[in-house]
């Protein structure tokens, strides 16, 4: 894995290969919902009950789950783009790199702060109507590699908001320094339309998706990183290791499978899953349950679906639509790229249900929500984002 | 072996016998084959008691509720499911039911009917002086019908402008179509009327449809501006469909400049919520722009019914 790593690049755009649900699983969610609804007897009982998940015990579980180190990504971001900055007479002076949303970790930014390289940071968001055209950002960077960390803080969408991200691509247009870009996946689907973005950067990058395989060894290395070095993660329902592998090393548990298509092939996403599905046993139950031996436990339950708001779904969709392209938005900013003025009146029950984050001042898409959300997007109809 | 050459022996009484039959049988199977030919080809109808009565009404119920379980649950699951089959589902109602209606009479005809080739010729002749004389429209509905199942002049989901009304395509009858206004009426418009007018369909089976709002201003220097400002109102709008083109189209009038912002909705539902938000955010982008709209003493528009 660790030999893998070190050869793998960012992929070009449009060659994202989404991981695949196990068909077992795929006909189980279909039929589990009609199931649900005839079933008169209840089905076995897992292997350690929900009542044993004591409320007072279920602490914080980033303290067992350490937050997701992007290392890998930073790793594969330095292989692709090493050899195109050695470069002082580049083909082309501009790298544009897409990544899903949901991304709390910066992390292009992280790689630029890492590297010390020149950030350019978006303009104030509530500015971006008001139509100042931004200074000059290669005259800044004295000469040092430049990056835009987050294109879709530079716009809003709005008829007066993209004024400056128009601006921004004509200066990257002419700029004769090494540059750049990423974007999230929604913002540059909007980007190509209503900025003619396309135009102006090269063909984006991405990184590769994360498979089951791929998948558990990172979610296996993060588990060490914490304090659960010899502590089993074992499945509620079942009770087994999921992290044990057979001799030939070469299986992986279904659970990973179903994490990563569910996950979408995106570490933060799954990561956020895998968290959340993560039960802390009660005190009481510290004691060996029958059948497997004394040991620290750390129970996974079942990756249930991340149900969405029923009421109001078109105002719904128009929220969680306009934060995937916004990356995160104030009310009034959320307020003024919204059709109607009372969508956003759908706000407090997506934060109430967990499909927006409300911090500070700002709301953003659940990571946990997402793979739910674009769901729910691509089934009314939106443009969605393409990898 | 042996046995073999015995048995293909033939004895000779018996052949003598079956020569006779030969000869006496033909001229007894022609006289009776005649009979029953011309009594077959006399009886139109089966006898009532050789016709299942219980057969046909189970038939027929079977193929009524079938018919019913469809016309309800592709439009139910259609509404509920991904947009993108949508209109295939809806699309498919009028098929489904064509298809088991034939099946049901291709069924019960048999079992009514004596099927040859003379009673097909009655049949058709008095079928013809009936439908002549008293069901020309109604049986001209039916064929324009079935025809509009092939070439698909409207389906079940698109809109249409048939006559003035402007709507959308709710159900696919077998004599007529049921469209629903922006106003919430209802029009049935028989299939009859595609024989002689002008079907205007504006998404021909597709999920969008181009949407039109108009703005007339008075702008002598800024109208270059104003277009930008117009496409991008286009461009910014939560409704947009990223895959096809914005267009922004300028006609001089005697009362200012007539602005046209084109554009398509990801979704048709959409259409008047679209043209809504562009209509609000147009207003502002021309305010901003230091012009003002000319207002009409009269109707300058003339499309019906709010026609997208």
């Amino acid at each position: 894995m660790a030999a893998n790593d070190q050869t793998r690049t960012l992929i070009p755009l449009g060659t994202y290969q989404w991981p695949v649900r196990p068909t077992e699983d795929t006909v189980r969610r279909i039929a589990g919902g009609l199931w649900q609804k005839l079933r008169r007897t209840k089905s076995a009982e897992p292997f350690i009950s929900d009542d044993a998940f004591q409320d007072e015990n279920r602490k914080s579980p980033d303290q067992r789950v350490a937050s997701p180190a992007t290392g890998d990504l930073l790793r594969e971001i330095d292989t692709t783009l090493s050899q195109w900055i050695s470069n002082q007479e580049p083909a082309s002076w501009l790298r544009l790199i897409v990544l899903p949303p949901c991304d709390q970790n910066n992390l292009v930014r992280s790689w630029a702060v890492n590297n010390n390289y020149f950030i350019a940071e978006p303009p104030p968001r509530d500015s971006l109507t008001q139509g100042n055209s931004i200074q000059a950002i290669s005259g800044k960077a004295n000469g040092r590699l430049i990056v835009v960390p987050q294109l879709e803080c530079w716009f809003l969408r709005h008829r007066n908001g993209l004024k400056q991200v128009r601006c921004l691509l004509s200066e990257l247009a002419a700029v004769q320094q090494h540059c750049v870009v990423s974007c999230n996946s929604w913002a540059w689907t909007l980007l190509k339309k209503a900025a003619n973005a396309e135009a102006v950067l090269p063909t984006g990058l991405t990184f590769e998706s994360f498979q089951a395989t791929r998948l558990r060894d990172w979610l296996f290395e993060q588990t060490l990183k914490t304090d659960n070095a010899g502590c089993k993660f074992r499945l509620a329902k079942s009770g087994e290791d999921l992290f044990e592998r057979t001799k030939d090393r070469q299986t992986t548990h279904p659970f990973f499978k179903k994490l990563a298509a569910q996950s979408l092939g995106i570490p933060w996403v799954a990561w956020h899953l895998w968290r959340q599905s993560i039960r802390l046993e009660s005190l009481q139950h510290d004691k060996a349950e029958p059948g497997i031996p004394a040991e620290k436990t750390v129970w996974l339950t079942s990756l249930d679906d991340f149900p969405l708001p029923t009421s109001n779904i078109d105002s719904v969709h128009l929220i969680l639509h306009a934060l995937l392209i916004h990356g995160c938005l104030t009310t009034n900013q959320l307020a003024s790229v919204l059709p109607n003025d009372n969508d956003i009146e759908a706000l407090p029950a997506l934060v109430k249900n967990g499909c927006v984050i409300h911090e500070e001042a700002n709301y953003r898409c659940s990571p946990a929500a997402y793979p739910t959300i674009r769901s729910a997007l691509n089934d009314a109809g939106y443009p969605t984002d393409q990898l | 072996m042996i046995q073999d050459n015995e048995t293909r022996v033939p004895d000779v009484n018996q052949v003598t016998n079956t020569a006779q039959e030969l000869n006496e049988k033909p001229t007894t199977d022609l006289n009776e084959g005649a009979i029953k030919a011309q009594e077959s080809a006399v009886k139109l109808i089966n006898d009532l008691q050789d016709i299942s009565f219980g057969e046909i009404a189970l038939v027929i119920a079977t193929t009524w509720i079938a018919i019913l379980v469809v016309r309800r649950v592709v439009p139910y699951l259609a509404e509920r499911g991904p947009s993108q089959i949508r209109l295939y589902l809806l699309g498919a109602v009028p098929i489904i039911r064509l298809l088991l209606m034939v099946m049901a009479i291709l069924w019960i005809f048999p079992i009514v009917f004596n099927v040859t080739f003379q009673n097909f010729l009655v049949i058709a002749g008095g079928a013809s002086v009936a439908i002549g004389f008293a069901f020309k429209d109604y049986i001209s509905s039916l064929i324009a019908g079935i025809i509009s199942i092939f070439e698909r002049p409207y389906r079940p989901g698109d809109w249409v402008e048939i006559d003035n009304d402007y709507g959308e395509v709710q159900t696919v009858g077998l004599r007529a179509i049921c469209l629903r206004t922006a106003d919430d009426d209802t029009v049935t418009v028989p299939h009859v009327r595609m024989w002689d007018n002008n079907i205007s369909n504006s998404n021909n089976g597709s999920r969008t449809l181009m949407c039109v709002a108009d703005f007339y201003v008075d702008c002598d220097q800024i109208a270059a501006t104003l277009r930008s400002a117009l496409r991008d109102v286009a461009m910014t709008s939560a409704y947009l469909e990223y895959h096809k083109p914005v267009l922004v189209i300028l006609s001089q009038k005697p009362w200012g400049t007539h602005f046209q912002v084109k554009a398509y909705p990801f979704d048709l539902r959409d259409q008047f919520a679209f043209i809504s938000d562009l209509t609000i955010r147009g207003k502002q982008a021309i305010a901003d722009c230091g012009v003002r709209e000319v207002v009409a003493t009269y109707s300058v528009d003339d499309r019906p019914n709010g026609r997208a």
